[in-house]
Formats: C-alpha cells, structure tokens, sequence
C-alpha cells in the first residue's frame, strides 16, 4: 500500500494505492496519527486506488475516525469502488461514515 | 477439481501465502473478480480469527486449511487447535453499541460474502462455500 499525502482547500487529502488489510492497515494509522499530532484536523482519505479492504482496514479507520472526532476534526471517505463499498455497506459502516462518491463533493 | 491441504504455522505472516495459493487456483477456473474478491475476504477473515483469536499467535499450535474448487463450486475449511469458542455468542456488529466500535466483524463478514458458513468442532473449525457458478 502507499500513501502520498497533498493539501487542498484546507483538507490533508491521502491518496492511498493498494490495500488496507490487516498487513497495511498499520501504516495508514502511522500516517493518521501524524497527521493529529501536526493540528491537520481535516482529512480526506481518496479511495481511487484501493482495490481491496478487510475487517482489519475498516478497525483502523473506525480507530482513525474516533481519533479525529475526538480532536473536533472531519474525516470524509472518496473515490471508493463498488466492491470495496460493499464491504463498507454490509457492515452499515456507510453510516457512520462520511462516504462522497468523488474528491469535489468531499472538499466542499 | 483441485484440492489442497495445507498446514500454517500461527504468525500473521502465513496467510499471505495461504491466499496468493487460493488466488491462483481460483484464477485457473476462470472465476470473476467480484467472486474471488468475496471469497478471499471471508477466507482471510477466517485465517486471521484461526491465528489470532483460535491459536492467540501460539507458534506451537498449527491452522490447518483445506479447499476443494470444482466448476461449480468453492469449499473451503479452516481449522485452529485453540480453546474454540460459541460462534452464536458474538455480539452483533450492526447493533447500536456495536456499529461504531472499532473491531468485532470478521466472523459477520464471512457469512455475508459466502454462500454457506457452519462451526463445527466448538468452534475451532468452519466450513464455507461459495458457489462460483450457478
């Protein structure tokens, strides 16, 4: 998995490539955590690479985004495939979080 | 039809190889990808639970895995040598108290992305089945 980090209006965006999984999942903690240590309290993570997540993935993103709320920062999800939405919706994750079907949406 | 059987050491580590395995006995039948990505998910799941929660990393103990791929037909076990546990126990990761939590969904994802899921053996064995063709 790789993670490249950019700012637009305002929002630390995370471009992230591969798989969140339970071999993946604690590098985008690390990169998470970075992120509230440096007062970045709102984030969007693109999904436009991710071809794959597990219930290890979903645990880390659920962690991440009590951790910003606890910070009274945003945490919006973008970009996410079919498939790996499908994960999202049959455990109602798509609930709880902020899902936008494309970057534009999740800036405004 | 292809069968394997196949015995994993307890690290976290085994399960990458374990499922690159499937992948490419899944591929030589031609399955979708929307079909494989099912079934890997729930086997990885099943992996992770074997290891981590059925066998708590205890290098001394062994996850045995088994699957049978017909046309037709995915059949997968996977065995741990734990304590087992009550499968009907869980707590449901779609209640209210639930949802929000960070873990708990790994035995609901495997019921949801196949087709056919049992316990057997208190809890140290499931059975799944995905049927690649209808």
């Amino acid at each position: 998995m790789q993670i490249k980090r950019r700012q637009l209006n305002g929002f630390e965006v995370l471009d992230i490539t591969g798989e969140i999984n339970f071999d993946t999942s604690p590098a985008l903690r690390n990169t998470f955590i970075k992120l509230i240590e440096e007062k970045k309290n709102k984030v969007i993570i693109n999904f436009n690479g991710v071809s794959y997540i597990d219930s290890s993935g979903l645990a880390t993103l659920v962690e991440l985004l009590q951790k910003i709320k606890s910070h009274s920062g945003v945490l919006k999800l973008c970009n996410i495939s079919p498939k790996v939405k499908s994960v999202f919706e049959v455990t109602k994750l798509d609930k709880i979080f902020n899902i936008l079907s494309c970057e534009e949406d999740a800036l405004k | 039809m292809s069968k394997v059987n196949l015995a994993l050491e307890s690290r976290i580590s085994a399960i990458k190889k374990a499922v690159n395995l499937l992948l490419e006995g899944l591929k030589k039948y031609k399955v979708s990808d929307d079909i494989i990505f099912d079934i890997r998910i729930a086997f990885e799941e099943a992996l992770i639970n074997a290891i981590k929660h059925g066998n708590k990393l205890n290098k001394k103990l062994k996850v045995f895995v088994s699957w049978e791929i017909s046309s037709r037909q995915v059949a997968i076990t996977v065995s741990d040598e734990g304590k087992g546990f009550n499968h009907r126990r869980l707590p449901d990761p779609l209640a209210k108290e639930n949802v929000g939590k960070p873990g708990g969904r790994g035995v609901f994802i495997m019921r949801q992305f196949m087709d056919k899921v049992s316990f057997l053996d208190c809890g140290r064995t499931v059975k799944m089945i995905k049927l690649i063709r209808k």
